[in-house]
């Protein structure tokens, strides 16, 4: 493709937006006229005739239309690859996870806020470990089960998220639609979504040059956007790739994040520590620390040990809570043993009213794999030595006998050379063992131009001098080659028309050499060619042989063809003469229709008139070859075309599953 | 008719004509030998298209899980092929002349044709019509036909693999070899066919999915933070214009020279510490990252003195900030071995070390469409849509 980037050459864009947003439109139609005014009459350059002249012109029509886009289902052809692998092992631990969409308008034909013009992309790829998300899967989950999802059970009726308001704008047929789905703790999608300014870095656009590689189907060859997650993943643990849809839900990205700025604790924290931190914040949110005097600030501590030391919760209210006043202090309380402790302490930690609030994603496209193990590109091509191998096709002696003992060494040239032993039951019944060889052979094997072409299968057959075996491998290419024929009606047919054409052409040849060895005395250095252009040959037949015939009176009954000429006394309707009186014709009238000549009374069937044999006869001969030789070849065509219509409807109905493959010739 | 001899005399015995004149009877000398669907569709069963894999393969110890198979194609296993689909409705002695009478021709046609399928083929798909390419003509020997079947799971697992075939000792001055076939035959198998007998195949991640990736200081398999690097992740700058487009700054050629001129002292001289979140060090700051990196290019531009090479606007645009964070693809050399295969000089390929070099030439990152490219894109948009059946 003359617009691709050079080979191996990478291009980047930005971004893709299409000229319209996939959605809703309403094209008007509609037309003003204005009347231009000279700079003379007024400072005005125009005058609308609507300025009391004239009334408005209505619109003149309205169409609406709609761009159509994936919106809550993303096809799995949309999809050309996925970083890592789905379902793959691997040490993914220093790479990002992506998606590779087929359609590179695709992140920006809609948008996550509600600015139509925005460029902001409606997809993000967000990294989940197994047990932090709960998928959806239809047919339970609905757009309307995730969109018009609340965070909270409790939240009020006025308050929307951006996914609800996206709920309230769909039709009832749209809401039913079913789709995957995802459902997380709001406090983890702050944690891991991106930021709003972020969307855009994470989505772009790349060409690449298609040249070494297979054929993709793409309608634009070489064109891809790329959406890219933010997560890395750690080591040894299993993860969900989400490809989410934020359609509208911009409202819902955590806004800014602070950078980490001592260094990092390598072990990854605990995710129930922060559901606690949670609930505490919870219960400050709705009873207020200043209101509820009777809750006292209860730090976690930490003995030297690293056990909590936990203080007796006062009961004086029934919810038991702790202040914790900053997660730094949360962060520590990451053992099993002290959260158990704690829930002890606490019996009623668990019936909390208020569950963590979660959020519901639609997720257009999700895959699962393992960071862990050597099941990355560079790890599988590393490992091929070992497991199946590099080499050239083939089998070994050892892996076509299927024993330990070494096989007789005169089958060796045979198996080096690529062919296998393969049972074949041949067409007498006989069960015997033949060498195959495919296509695809170890060797080099010189061509053979001398070789064929054959004219059935059972002439590429071959006996192995030195094994005594049948070698049936170029008999099996030639049947497949026949069968694979025979499956496509189309190319049977257009080899009939092919092979028909060629059989016109050698026919001429061949009739000219039958017609040479017939006329070759009549006509000296007579060409056979020459019969390719048959009026040239006529012609010179005429010119060369016509007075011969003539004056050697040879003729025959070429000058009464009708042979009514001698009977024609017996015929009272031939007489010229009383037909013209009878019907009152002219005399040239009753010798065309009669096709005689009325002086002499000869019949001539209106072949030969009185004139010049040669000079009738090439009349007739022109005019033989400006219908008649012309309509015989078209017919000719017909009955041809007729006949290859035959041939098909039998190749249509041939089945070429009875056909059995190279084991039974 | 046992042989070739004995059917040109039975052709001259019932036409009375010799095998060539009936083939110049058949043909002048300005027709095409076959007619285009012909040409076409044997072309491709040259190129194995359609064939049932138990014909290739056929026995699983041939193609074990996790292997590569290098191997020749036997042309005259192609050219019986041939035979047998031109044998369909043979049935007289004038069908038989006939297949004799073209038979040299056929194959000489699709010897060129069996070297233009892909072209045609990624002609049909990009839809661009309007690009012809030249027709390629098939080199006096056509018997070396060559490629490899693959079975892994980095076919299933990496859709848009690149292989890449040279003739030579290096790529560098080794002349590629044309692709003639690139499909999978299966999820996990590839199939390649190369025009030429390669010593070098290359095997390559796809560039459009080239990842995105960071480099992180492991302290016993765990990312470690240090008071410069609180993530523990860090990642190498690059170039994003020029002719060093996609290189890192400063890399060094084969001869330990830094390809951009721009001196290095150290592996960690034209790095940038990555900012992660603090409520999640695993989730990278991409807003701050994206500061973290201009700032740094800044630097450099300030150390080298050279206006030109990093004059970057910020903020850093998406196709800016991509070509930073991608990691190379990596590429599988397979190349001749010590040894050579007997009875001929396809080599026996072994394992080469990974590429080092980063060869792959990124171009630069282009942050706007051009007029063109919009105006394909609205025609895209507006183009007709076919009416839907029953309304």
């Amino acid at each position: 493709m003359s617009n691709q980037p050079k080979k191996g050459s990478v291009v980047f864009y930005d971004s893709c937006p299409p000229p319209l947003k996939a959605g809703e439109y309403e094209l008007k139609v509609n037309q003003s006229v204005e009347e231009p005014i000279t700079q003379e009459e007024g400072d005005d350059t125009s005058l609308s005739i609507d300025d009391g002249y004239s009334k408005k012109l209505p619109d003149i029509n309205t169409a609406p239309f709609t761009v159509t886009g994936p919106r809550f289902i993303l096809q799995a052809d949309e999809i050309h690859s996925v970083y890592p692998p789905a379902n793959a092992d691997g040490p993914f631990d220093a790479r990002l996870p992506c998606a590779v969409l087929k359609r590179r308008t695709l992140p920006w034909e809609r948008t996550s806020n509600e600015d139509e013009t925005s460029k902001q992309p409606w997809l993000a790829l967000l990294l989940f470990s197994e047990d932090e998300v709960t998928l959806l899967d239809p047919p339970s989950s609905t757009v309307e089960s995730v969109l018009s999802h609340k965070p909270f059970s409790w939240a009020p009726e006025s308050s929307k998220t951006g996914a609800n308001k996206l709920y309230d704008s769909l039709t009832q047929k749209e809401r039913d639609k079913v789709c995957l789905g995802i459902e997380v703790k709001n406090s983890l999608f702050q944690e891991v979504a991106p930021l709003a300014s972020e969307l855009p870095l994470l989505t772009h656009v790349r060409q690449v040059n298609t040249e070494d590689k297979e054929l993709l189907g793409q309608d634009k060859d070489g064109w891809f956007s790329v959406v890219v997650g933010n997560r890395l993943p750690v080591s040894g643990q299993k993860y969900v790739a989400c490809l989410v849809s934020l359609e509208g839900q911009e409202d819902m990205l955590p806004k800014s994040h602070d950078v980490l700025t001592t260094p990092r604790n390598p072990s990854p924290r605990s995710r129930v520590s922060k559901e606690m931190a949670y609930r505490t914040q919870v219960h400050e949110a709705i009873y207020g620390s200043p209101y509820n005097t009777e809750i006292r600030e209860q730090p976690i501590v930490h003995d030297e040990r690293g056990t909590r030391t936990a203080s007796p919760m006062l009961a004086s209210h029934s919810l038991a809570t702790t202040h914790i006043s900053s997660t730094e202090e949360i962060h520590v309380a990451n053992t099993p043993i002290a959260v158990a402790s704690w829930f002890t302490y606490n019996p009623d930690f668990n019936s909390f009213p208020y569950p963590e609030p979660t959020i519901k994603l639609i997720c257009l496209a999700r895959w699962t794999f393992q960071c862990e193990g050597k099941g990355d590109f560079e790890g599988l091509m590393k490992a091929l030595p070992e497991s199946g191998g590099i080499g050239l096709m083939g089998m070994t002696a050892h892996q076509a006998t299927n024993s330990a003992t070494t096989p007789n060494t005169k089958y060796h040239v045979a198996l080096d050379s690529g062919h296998i032993p393969l049972n074949h039951q041949a067409r007498d019944g006989e069960q015997k063992t033949s060498f195959y060889r495919g296509p695809m052979v170890p060797v080099g094997v010189e061509r053979n131009t001398n070789e064929g072409p054959y004219h059935t299968s059972d002439q590429a057959r071959r006996i192995d001098p030195l094994t005594g075996l049948e070698n049936v491998g170029y008999a099996s290419a030639f049947e497949l080659g026949r069968l694979m024929a025979l499956n496509d009606s189309k190319f049977a047919l257009e080899l009939l028309k092919w092979r028909r054409k060629g059989h016109q052409r050698a026919s001429k040849l061949i009739n000219g050499h039958n017609i040479k060895d017939k006329l070759g005395l009549l006509i000296p250095n007579f060409d056979p060619r020459q019969f390719l252009d048959h009026k040239m040959l006529i012609e010179q037949l005429l010119d060369r042989v016509g007075p011969r015939i003539l004056n050697e009176a040879l003729l025959g009954t070429l000058t009464d063809p009708t042979g009514l000429s001698d009977i024609s006394d017996k015929l009272p309707g031939l007489d010229g003469h009383a037909v013209m009186e009878a019907l009152n014709l002219e005399s040239g009238q009753v010798e065309s229709m009669l096709g005689m000549d009325i002086q002499s009374g000869q019949v001539n069937g209106g072949l030969i008139g009185t004139g010049n044999l040669v000079d009738d006869l090439a009349l007739t001969v022109d005019s033989v070859l400006a219908g008649g030789f012309d309509a015989v070849l078209n017919d000719a065509e017909h009955e041809f075309g007729h006949l290859n219509a035959e041939h098909a409807a039998v190749f249509d109905e041939l089945d070429i599953t009875d056909f059995e493959g190279p084991g039974d010739l | 008719m046992k042989s070739w001899a004995n059917s040109k005399d039975f052709i001259q015995q019932v036409n009375g004509l010799s095998v060539e004149d009936y083939a110049a009877s058949v043909y002048n000398s300005t027709e095409v030998p076959l007619p285009e669907h012909l040409n076409d569709w044997l072309g491709r069963l040259r190129l194995l298209y359609g064939l049932p894999f138990d014909y290739l393969v056929p026995d699983e110890r041939l193609l074990p899980p996790e292997s590569i198979r290098f191997f020749y194609i036997d042309r005259n296993w192609t050219d019986r092929m041939v035979d047998g689909a031109l044998s369909v409705g043979k049935t007289t002695s004038r069908e038989f002349s006939h297949h004799h009478a073209v038979f040299n021709k056929v194959v000489g046609a699709l010897d060129d044709e069996e070297r233009n399928i892909r072209t045609k083929l990624r002609e049909t798909e990009s839809k661009a019509k309007n690009v012809r390419h030249s027709r390629v003509k098939a080199k006096k020997s056509a018997a070396d036909m060559t490629g490899f079947l693959f079975r892994s799971q980095a076919v299933s697992g990496w859709t848009g693999l690149e292989v890449k075939a040279y003739r030579g000792k290096n790529t560098s001055n080794g002349t590629p070899l044309r692709l003639l076939r690139m499909d999978r035959l299966g999820p996990d198998i590839l199939l390649c066919l190369f025009d030429g007998i390669p010593d070098i195949v290359d095997i390559e991640e796809p560039r459009e999915g080239i990842q995105f990736g960071v480099q992180a200081t492991l302290v016993n398999n765990e990312v470690k933070g240090s008071t410069t690097c609180p993530s523990g992740l860090y990642m190498k700058l690059r170039h994003m214009t020029g002719e060093h487009a996609g290189y890192e700054v400063a890399w060094k050629d084969d001869e330990g020279n830094p390809i951009d001129g721009i001196p290095r002292t150290s592996d960690e001289q034209y790095t940038v510490s990555i900012p992660v979140r603090k409520a999640n060090p695993q989730v990278l700051h991409i807003e701050e990252l994206q500061k973290a990196v201009h700032t740094a290019l800044n630097d450099i531009k300030r150390a080298v003195d050279d206006t030109d090479v990093f004059d970057y606007n910020a903020p850093l645009t998406a196709a800016e900030f991509s070509v930073q964070m991608l990691q190379f693809p990596y590429q599988q050399r397979f190349q001749r071995g010590g040894k050579q295969a007997p009875l001929d000089n396809m080599p026996k390929f072994e394992m080469a070390s990974q590429y080092k070099g980063a060869t792959i030439g990124i171009t630069t990152a282009i942050s706007k469409l051009s007029d063109q490219e919009i105006q394909q894109l609205t025609n895209e948009a507006y183009a007709p849509v076919p009416p839907r059946g029953g309304q």
